[in-house]
């Protein structure tokens, strides 16, 4: 390697440089060779592997060909700013050579210096433009792994290197990563866990299950998979949690503290009975338990989707209001069952995934505002998930009562990509938000209220939360009360505030109770049949 | 669904032999003729040693995914058929039944 000075501007090897080029231009095809390799793969066994795994593994081969191939651009851009400094370099080698070769530079000294210095300065730019061109070209360099999740070593920075690692991993390293993804966004996770085999999904959920089940951008067949898997253990734990309260003074005159314990386990029984030995997906339509909180007291946080959420093309959230929870699953069920309309391609999820008020606490926005942040992640997640998949389905919510509030928050802290939104005997909407505070076309919002029911008013009167059916507040109103329809057919009014009943029979006359006028309007615009909805 | 395990290996094998290949031309180029920008010139060979070694390790591990799947497959398979022969055998035979 050669110093260059002021009064050497010319120095340095022309030759090497270029001979450095050429190496890294030799390296650029290698790189190709490998990109080549890449591509051919998934083709070569098209004709004799099929299946999932085959699919995820394919695509972490073209993923990665095409970001070598990137990187051999880079370098081939590296060969090339190196060719050019030989030519710069040499160029100003020549001009030295015939300066001193000049009489007229022998005769006058100070020519000579000046010449010198012009050199130099031309020297000292190309060094700088080399520099920079250098830096610019490596800019594509990995300098992290491509779901940013750090302490992964720099073999598993790739696609394929992702899913071969994972595959390696121990029940407890593999619950670790599982941490670590925990932390990514929804469209990250979605991506990351759809380039897995089969085999890697199934160890990461042994060793995760909470995790798993819980993710967004998981595929809720997964999640599912994930929470039921946990049920078991959670039913015994609070079975032997109920057993040794007896000899626990410290809950003696916790009352409490033992009702809470004694709703979980009736809470973890019903989802047993609804879920275990693979009797959701043996339902008609499938049920699948699409997240599983533990982590409170009483019962746990759940979701149930009832129809396949990854494959339906229409999806409905639907969150309930007042005292609701998984102890009220059953009855729920029977609603999302009444909103599918016996129809394969929905889905309908039941949102018991928040902590809902009792009587005193309806009347402020503190659960709401709590649950409308679980809300809106999981639609965050849907929407991830349906990104993915290119699936251009329909979304939808559905509030009742003190579901609306939470339904309302949610709907505008963020543009959630919702289609239409039905807001059902609503106990009142934050004052700060109307029809079109929702990220959805106002048009498709639509209210209701029943005459018939005396309890929606006085939580807005309570509350001083705003009533959805005002025509002030900016949304479609639809009937509730009973219609004849043109084809002489009759449809139910509603008799009271309740969603549903508490047996088939009791759903009678309720908002989502079969043959109601309100139940039927709610369909036709989970269907997008605005024109059909009544007054 | 359908799985040939001995041509996926044969594959994996394949991509193993290309990635392995590169090994030996995984050396530094640092001598670019001019000490000015000898940092620039080890930093852009540093780059490229890092970018050669990521790109092996990546067609490693696509080879290394293909082979997984091909061990998941046997197994099944093995497991498969080992279930079958134990049902076969006279005395598991009677007691299935």
């Amino acid at each position: 390697m050669t110093q260059w000075t002021e009064t050497h501007p010319g120095a340095g090897d022309a030759e090497s440089i270029r001979h450095a080029a050429m190496r890294y231009r030799a390296g650029a095809d290698q790189l190709r060779h490998l990109v080549h390799a890449l591509n051919r793969a998934p083709d070569q066994l098209a004709s004799v592997w099929t299946g999932n795994d085959r699919a995820a593994w394919s695509s972490n081969c073209k993923a990665d060909a095409g970001s070598i191939a990137r990187s051999a651009s880079s370098v081939d851009e590296v060969a090339s700013v190196w060719l050019a400094y030989a030519e710069g370099v040499e160029s100003i080698a020549t001009r030295e050579r015939r300066l001193r070769a000049d009489p007229a530079s022998a005769a006058d000294e100070n020519y000579t210096r000046l010449r010198l210095n012009e050199l130099a300065n031309e020297r000292l730019s190309l060094d700088r433009l080399t520099t920079s061109r250098l830096s610019a070209a490596m800019r594509v360099v990995r300098t992290q792994p491509p779901f940013d999740v750090a302490g992964l070593p720099r073999s598993a920075w790739s696609m394929s290197g992702f899913a071969a690692y994972a595959a390696e991993l121990s029940l407890k390293d593999a619950a670790l990563l599982m941490a670590k993804l925990s932390a990514l966004p929804p469209d990250r996770v979605a991506e990351l866990w759809s380039r897995l085999s089969h085999t890697t999904r199934r160890q990461l959920t042994t060793s995760a299950p909470e995790i798993v089940g819980n993710l967004e951008g998981i595929p809720y067949a997964d999640r599912d998979v994930a929470n039921v898997s946990r049920l078991r253990a959670l039913h015994a734990e609070t079975l032997s949690a109920i057993d040794s309260s007896r000899l626990d003074p410290r809950l003696l005159g916790r009352a409490d503290l033992l009702s809470a314990l004694l709703e979980r386990f009736a809470a973890l029984t019903l989802l047993l009975d609804q879920f275990g030995d693979g009797k959701g997906l043996r339902a008609d339509p499938p049920q699948f338990l699409i997240n599983l909180d533990s982590n409170v007291q009483g019962p746990p946080l759940a979701s149930i989707s009832v129809g396949d959420l990854d494959t339906a093309a229409n999806a409905t959230w639907f969150v309930p209001g007042m005292n609701s929870s998984v102890l009220e699953a059953r009855d729920y069920v029977r609603l999302a069952k009444n909103l599918n309309d016996r129809d394969d391609d929905k889905a309908v999820v039941l949102f018991l995934n928040y902590k809902s008020p009792g009587p005193v606490e309806v009347l402020n926005n503190t659960r709401a505002i709590a649950g409308a942040d679980r809300l809106g992640a999981m639609l965050d997640g849907y929407n991830a998930s349906r990104e993915l998949a290119h699936a251009s389905t329909r979304l939808n919510v559905v509030g009742h009562s003190y579901g609306t509030v939470v339904v309302a928050i949610a709907l505008s802290a963020a543009d959630r990509r919702v289609d239409s939104v039905s807001l059902v005997a609503s106990a009142g909407i934050p004052s700060d938000i109307n029809a079109s505070s929702l990220h959805v076309d106002s048009t498709h919002v639509f209210a209701t209220q029943a005459i018939a029911d005396g309890i929606a008013p006085l939580g807005q009167f309570g509350s001083g939360r705003h009533d959805p059916t005002a025509p002030s507040w900016g949304a479609r109103v639809f009937g509730s009360d009973g219609e004849v329809l043109p084809d002489g057919s009759e449809l139910d009014a509603v008799d009271g505030h309740n969603a549903i009943g508490g047996t088939e029979q009791d759903d009678k006359y309720k908002y989502f109770g079969r043959d109601t006028e309100s139940l039927v309007n709610i369909i036709h615009v989970i269907d997008g049949e605005y024109r059909e909805v009544t007054r | 669904m359908q799985v040939d395990t001995i041509a996926i290996r044969e594959l994996a094998y394949a991509l193993d032999a290309v990635g392995s290949s590169f090994r030996e031309e995984n050396t530094a180029i640092s001598d670019c003729g001019s000490a000015l920008v000898g940092p620039a010139a080890h930093s852009a060979s540093r780059w490229w040693k890092a970018e050669l070694q990521w790109a092996i390790a990546t067609i490693h591990a696509a080879a290394a995914g293909a082979r997984m799947a091909a061990t998941a497959w046997e197994e099944t398979e093995n497991a498969v058929a080992g279930a079958a022969q134990a049902l076969a055998s006279p005395r598991v035979g009677a007691v299935a039944r």
